[in-house]
């Protein structure tokens, strides 16, 4: 099992980036071995040196959701109860990727059944669609129109394909990095990013701000 | 770089910003986090497991369930799978036994049923039902062939299921197809019978039901509940059929084999005699079909019981005289005289009646042949005017050669 590259080699570093860096001595190996043999101190420094890397994956999917840390910890939980199904401990960063992809996909699942049970019984608290975002007080009206407008779009996407565009997009993963960490293949991955980007392009109308963004060429981030 | 990538970009941007934010004012993780993600996961880890364990227990009651009802419904309560071998006798005594087969293939005997496996392969299987029901699951590829066997009875399959019933005390023989086709011949039937999904076919006790019942597509109904119904033309032809001695061995079938009968058809001519003494000979001759008694006849002469097969003859001669039962007679008591008795003037008289109530009949150069043998032994004269007449009935027959060096040519 390959590394997922997690920043494009045409993409410099963010100086935010450098916390994914570990700042443990301990290596994977020792810590996979310490976590297999019930070693709490183990388990801390995994969820310490990876907590960027699996907090990062899940923004890129899920926005700045309200349930962002309890799926930060749920796939930690996960990670630490299926260790012996790790048979390369150089592969934990991209093993932790394709599980917080999952419980990812669980949740954007889960909302999406309790949206439709929610719709049959009555009308009740239908603001939890996981689409809070947070956002810097700095951000002027149109990045937060725009980001709000990506949002309610990646919304109303099919999981698979919201997961496939998210991660290629916003993370820019390499398309068989994105299809690893989707346990699907690279013609899967395709398809499914074809259609997620269709169905982006079709609305984009809706949202003057998400629009003229699209349409704008080079620029610097905001 | 797309429009999607440059819109990810800035959007990818903005999260960084907020997620450094966040972090920055993380507190480091304690022990007590790392003790309780550990719990949660252990935790997580028995609760799966016993999910697991309740979804197979699930699992199994229900299949359990389902194959218990799949049996009952064809009275079937497995106590065991045995794995088929070629030369195996199987028989389950007070419950049933199912024998899996390489392919997939299923055999399940009844209770009281036993079975004989005569070859198995991959994809084939030969197989002997010696008594009692099998429910036979076939699964069907190019290669198939399976063949069940029942007594004098054969089924051909290439993929089905039915169950075969056998009963050779009582000659009762039926099949019922569930799924699929097989073709059934042999026994009572005097043509190759292909039986459908749906349908049944059943043979009883004296021929007296034989009957192929249900429509393609309808499931086939119980063996018991098979009603009586007069036997279709084409399985049971006349008995006045002109069809040579050897060829009605295997094609004309009058009623339903007596046990004797049975074993003097699979060649068991000793344990024939056995059984038909055991029944009363005598009553046999008296009350027995003029083919049955042919066939006892020979199953006596083949035991080494002239003087029995004999008996049976004259009784087919005294019962059936105008008949070719008895014309058939006459020429095997002909060949008995000959060959047993080596008396060749009794075997001259009966080989000359068979003749003389069978002119051109189908075994008339046989009797002519056989008649200039026995001739030979009596009176020159007399058998060189025979060899004449043979070799101008049958100048290239079997005793040509012997005629002619009768006449010296």
């Amino acid at each position: 099992m390959s590394l997922i590259r997690l920043v494009p080699p045409d993409r410099p570093r963010t100086a935010d980036e450098t916390m994914l860096e570990p700042r443990f001595d301990s290596d994977d190996y020792t810590l996979i071995a310490g976590i297999r043999r019930g070693d709490a101190s183990a388990a801390a420094t995994l969820f310490e040196k990876y907590h960027g890397l699996v907090e990062r994956t899940l923004v890129r999917i899920l926005g700045f959701d309200s349930e962002l840390a309890d799926t930060v910890q749920e796939t930690f939980i996960r990670a630490l109860g299926s260790t012996r199904l790790l048979r390369d401990p150089q592969a934990l960063p991209s093993w932790l990727i394709r599980i917080s992809v999952c419980a990812a996909s669980d949740l954007i699942r889960k909302r999406k059944r309790r949206w439709w049970l929610q719709l049959f019984s009555g009308p009740q608290d239908m603001a939890d669609q996981g689409d809070v975002w947070f956002f810097d007080a700095e951000a002027d009206m149109e990045a937060r129109q725009a980001l709000q407008a990506a949002q309610a779009i990646l919304n109303s996407l099919p999981a698979q394909e919201r997961v496939a565009f998210s991660l290629r997009r916003f993370d820019g993963m390499e398309l068989k990095d994105v299809a690893q960490a989707c346990g699907c293949s690279l013609a899967t991955i395709k398809r499914r990013l074809a259609r997620a980007e269709a169905r982006f392009s079709a609305q984009t109308h809706k949202y003057p701000a998400l629009d003229k963004w699209l349409a704008e060429k080079g620029g610097e981030e905001t | 770089m797309s429009r999607f990538a440059r819109l990810g970009r800035r959007i990818a941007a903005l999260q960084d910003r907020k997620l450094t934010a966040m972090q920055r004012n993380d507190p480091r993780p304690s022990l007590a986090l790392g003790e309780h993600l550990l719990r949660r996961a252990h935790e997580r880890r028995r609760q799966r497991r016993v999910s697991v364990a309740a979804v197979l227990a699930v699992a199994m009651v229900a299949g359990s369930l389902a194959a218990v009802s799949w049996m009952r419904k064809h009275d079937q309560v497995v106590l065991a799978t045995v794995r088929a071998e070629a030369g195996q006798r199987v028989t389950a005594s007070l419950l049933d036994i199912a024998m899996s087969f390489g392919d997939g293939s299923q055999v399940v005997l009844s209770s009281g049923s036993s079975v004989r496996t005569e070859m198995v392969g991959p994809t084939s299987a030969s197989l002997e039902l010696e008594r009692g029901r099998a429910l036979v699951h076939v699964m069907h590829t190019k290669s198939t062939h399976w063949t069940v066997h029942a007594g004098t009875y054969t089924i051909a399959v290439t993929g089905t299921r039915f169950r075969v019933d056998w009963q050779p005390e009582k000659g009762a023989f039926s099949v019922g197809v569930e799924e699929g086709s097989v073709r059934v011949s042999g026994g009572l039937i005097a043509e190759p019978l292909d039986i459908s999904a749906g349908q049944s076919f059943a043979l009883e006790q004296g021929g007296t039901a034989s009957a192929l019942v249900g429509k393609p597509g309808v499931p086939a109904p119980p063996a018991d509940s098979v009603p009586e119904m007069p036997p279709p033309p084409s399985l049971i032809p006349s008995s006045d059929t002109d069809v040579p001695v050897q060829a009605r061995r295997s094609v004309f079938r009058r009623s339903a084999a007596p046990s004797w009968r049975i074993e003097a058809e699979a060649g068991h001519y000793r344990e024939a005699m056995e059984e038909a003494e055991r029944r009363g000979f005598d009553g046999i001759c008296r009350d027995a079909s003029g083919a049955d008694l042919l066939t006892l006849a020979e199953a006596a002469r083949y035991a080494g019981r002239a003087d029995r097969a004999e008996q049976a003859l004259k009784a087919v001669r005294t019962r059936f005289s105008r008949g070719e039962d008895a014309s058939m007679a006459a020429y095997l008591l002909g060949r008995i005289a000959a060959e047993s008795r080596r008396d060749h003037s009794d075997a001259a008289h009966w080989f000359r009646t068979y003749l003389a109530e069978r002119p051109g009949g189908r075994l008339s150069r046989e009797a002519e042949g056989r008649l200039l043998e026995s001739l030979a032994f009596m009176d020159r004269s007399t058998a060189r005017e025979a060899a004449r007449v043979y070799l101008d009935h049958y100048p290239s027959g079997p005793h040509a050669a012997f005629a002619r060096n009768l006449l010296g040519l």
